[in-house]
């Protein structure tokens, strides 16, 4: 009966430990020092791209980059916990078209290629901003 | 005496302005305060209702820092310090609303 315990046990750590161990992708993008360079140079992408810089116009940038961080870091799986308010009440005036979460995505993509993250790294990151899509994009 | 009436009009509207809203109620909408100006008595206090789509939050250097609001959302305000204030919204930095407490 130990034996068959002991055995059940190894089993179920053998089927949890992938869960843990595959969730790398914080420590891929560097960790927070990682993190924090990619928001910077995506914001910084965002104010130079004539397609939604505006949309920046009346907003605290200081605040946004430090929110970005922390949401960042959170989605990457690192340990932090966004405490913020949910993306569709902090986005609805902002009447986002999917042109400009395209415009997003790809100034994010660019800051990502210039902070030397792999197109691997890239495309994990991305999938799980994807589903903030549906939250953000409202006409 | 012709011109002289339009001025007074105005003047009686404009103090009307600063005196109708008993209850000192400021609403934020459109990324503004609406009014910008308002003139309350010392001990009085402002209600800010959120009729934006944008959460806001309301502070004055070295008086108050309030949480964030949702949109349809209020808070109130007491102004204890006479003086001439400027609120600001650490969320977006361009609303501003002075205001004088007598």
């Amino acid at each position: 009966m130990k034996t068959t315990l002991a055995l059940l046990t190894m089993t179920a750590a053998l089927f949890t430990l992938p869960a843990f161990a595959a969730d790398t992708l914080f420590a891929d993008m560097g960790g927070q020092p990682g993190i924090d360079r990619l928001v910077d140079a995506s914001v910084d992408n965002y104010l130079a791209d004539d397609r939604i810089k505006a949309t920046f116009d009346e907003s605290n940038m200081d605040r946004v980059r430090a929110e970005f961080k922390v949401q960042f870091c959170q989605v990457a799986g690192g340990p932090c916990s966004y405490s913020g308010h949910n993306m569709a009440a902090a986005h609805k005036g902002l009447h986002l078209t999917n042109a400009d979460f395209n415009a997003v995505v790809e100034d994010l993509q660019a800051a990502m290629t210039s902070c030397d993250i792999s197109f691997a790294t890239q495309n994990r990151f991305l999938a799980r901003l994807a589903p903030y899509q549906h939250q953000v994009v409202t006409r | 005496m012709k011109n002289a009436l339009p001025a007074l009009f105005l003047l009686v509207s404009c103090a009307a302005a600063l005196a109708a809203d008993p209850a000192h109620t400021v609403v934020q909408s459109g990324r503004a305060f609406r009014p910008a100006e308002v003139s309350i008595n010392r001990g009085e206090a402002l209600t800010f209702t959120n009729n934006d789509e944008f959460i806001h939050q309301i502070f004055v250097s070295g008086l108050f820092d309030s949480d964030e609001r949702s949109p349809g959302e209020n808070l109130t305000e007491n102004f204890t310090q006479s003086g001439t204030f400027e609120v600001h919204c650490h969320i977006h930095p361009k609303m501003k609303l002075v205001v004088h407490v007598k």
